[in-house]
């Protein structure tokens, strides 16, 4: 055999062994690519099983609010008329003599 | 000239004062009557008033008239000034601490065995009251018990009717707690201060001037009873549903109000150390009485007073 020929011979064996290698590769890569995109879109159309707390907040309306202004000093008495509220801001000791017209004390 | 009469009413004492003494009969009729009225509607010792009925039916909104209504309203208006600490939804700690009849009946009983309830300091805001409709609902498993404000309530009612009816200056003490109304006498109301309201008039003690709004005094020495735990008080903290473990034996308080002075003066007992600063901050004259008898101020409270 003409060594010319026998030397073509030889390149296309490893040429045809080189596609071979090279489409098997190929499809194997394709298979692979293809499990993975199927895994991952079976999981992304799939249902989960998620637990959620639900917390419902019922926000009750009470028909009367209580009335707004804290306790109030004497000082800031709305329904007392000016000329006795200042002389009264505050409790006043009592004369010596005088005898009390009624006792404040727990009951 | 200066008049009064007292009568047996609510449990304990009341007392009308008029500077006009020809007005003392028509005075005394209408506290009695103003009385009756709270009475049927606020009482929650008898099974026929409005509120025993709002209980009996707790959880369902109830028809109630307009007193108990505003007497409600009057409570509510407490436990939010307080942050809940003057409730009025205390009535079942009250019952199992053995407060659960007229106090007259309960030391008839003689000892108590003590049984658990549950704090309730928020409870009071489940408490659905329509004005309008004239409807109350109290939240299931809560008693509402009004005692902590409707006696000063009905103090501040009474006194004011007085005043307006008669046209002469009012002072009405409902067990200790006053409320003045009208013009006072030139030398204003003189108000002896003790731990107890039933003491004479002429007893030691000091003595103090008011000439407008109310005077309460709230006192842990009085109106006690024997249980199984010991002594018990009708003061009860919310927090623990039991009764209040304070540094203060009793507080005193002139404010706008009788009731506000009253819940001051409870929510003081309650407040424990705290209480001073609160009172101060909120511009009410106080007299604050340690265990030990040692006193302390708040506001402008006369403190010349302690030596009369």
């Amino acid at each position: 055999v003409d060594p010319d020929v026998r030397q073509a011979q030889l390149v296309r064996s490893v040429g045809i062994l080189r596609t071979r290698r090279a489409t098997f590769a190929t499809v194997v890569a394709a298979l692979l690519m293809t499990a993975l995109l199927t895994v991952a879109a079976a999981a992304s159309t799939h249902s989960k099983r998620v637990v959620t707390h639900v917390v419902r907040v019922k926000r009750r309306l009470a028909p009367v609010t209580a009335p707004a202004p804290p306790l109030v000093s004497l000082e800031g008495a709305a329904s007392t008329p000016p000329s006795t509220q200042q002389s009264a801001a505050a409790p006043a000791p009592a004369p010596a003599p005088v005898t009390p017209v009624v006792v404040s004390g727990g009951s | 000239v200066i008049a009064s009469a007292s009568f047996r009413s609510l449990g304990t004492t009341a007392t009308v004062v008029v500077s006009d003494a020809e007005a003392l009969d028509e005075s005394r009729q209408i506290l009695a009557t103003e009385l009756a009225r709270f009475d049927e509607a606020c009482s929650r010792f008898r099974p026929d008033s409005e509120l025993s009925r709002a209980n009996a039916q707790a959880g369902h909104a109830v028809r109630i008239g307009p007193l108990l209504a505003r007497a409600t309203e009057v409570a509510m208006y407490a436990a939010d000034a307080t942050h809940g600490l003057v409730t009025p939804t205390l009535g079942t700690a009250l019952a199992c601490a053995g407060y659960d009849r007229t106090f007259d009946l309960v030391l008839a009983r003689g000892r108590w065995t003590v049984r658990t309830a549950h704090p309730s300091v928020c409870a009071w805001r489940e408490i659905q009251l329509d004005l309008e409709q004239g409807t109350l609902r109290v939240p299931r498993g809560v008693e509402l018990d009004l005692g902590a404000t409707a006696k000063a309530f009905a103090a501040d009612c009474a006194a004011a009717t007085i005043a307006g009816r008669t046209g002469c200056g009012t002072l009405v003490s409902l067990g200790g707690d006053i409320a003045v109304a009208g013009s006072p006498p030139p030398s204003g109301w003189v108000v002896r201060i003790a731990d107890d309201h039933e003491v004479p008039l002429d007893s030691p003690g000091p003595s103090v001037v008011i000439r407008l709004g109310g005077l309460a005094t709230s006192s842990t020495i009085v109106r006690r009873w024997t249980t199984d735990r010991g002594e018990a008080h009708h003061i009860i903290d919310p927090r623990t549903a039991r009764p209040a473990t304070t540094p203060w034996r009793t507080v005193s308080v002139h404010a706008a109000s009788c009731v506000d002075a009253n819940v001051a003066t409870l929510g003081a007992l309650l407040m424990g150390s705290d209480a001073p600063a609160w009172l101060g901050g909120r511009g009410l004259h106080a007299r604050l009485v340690r265990k030990d008898g040692t006193v302390r101020y708040a506001g402008g409270w006369p403190a010349g007073a302690e030596a009369a």
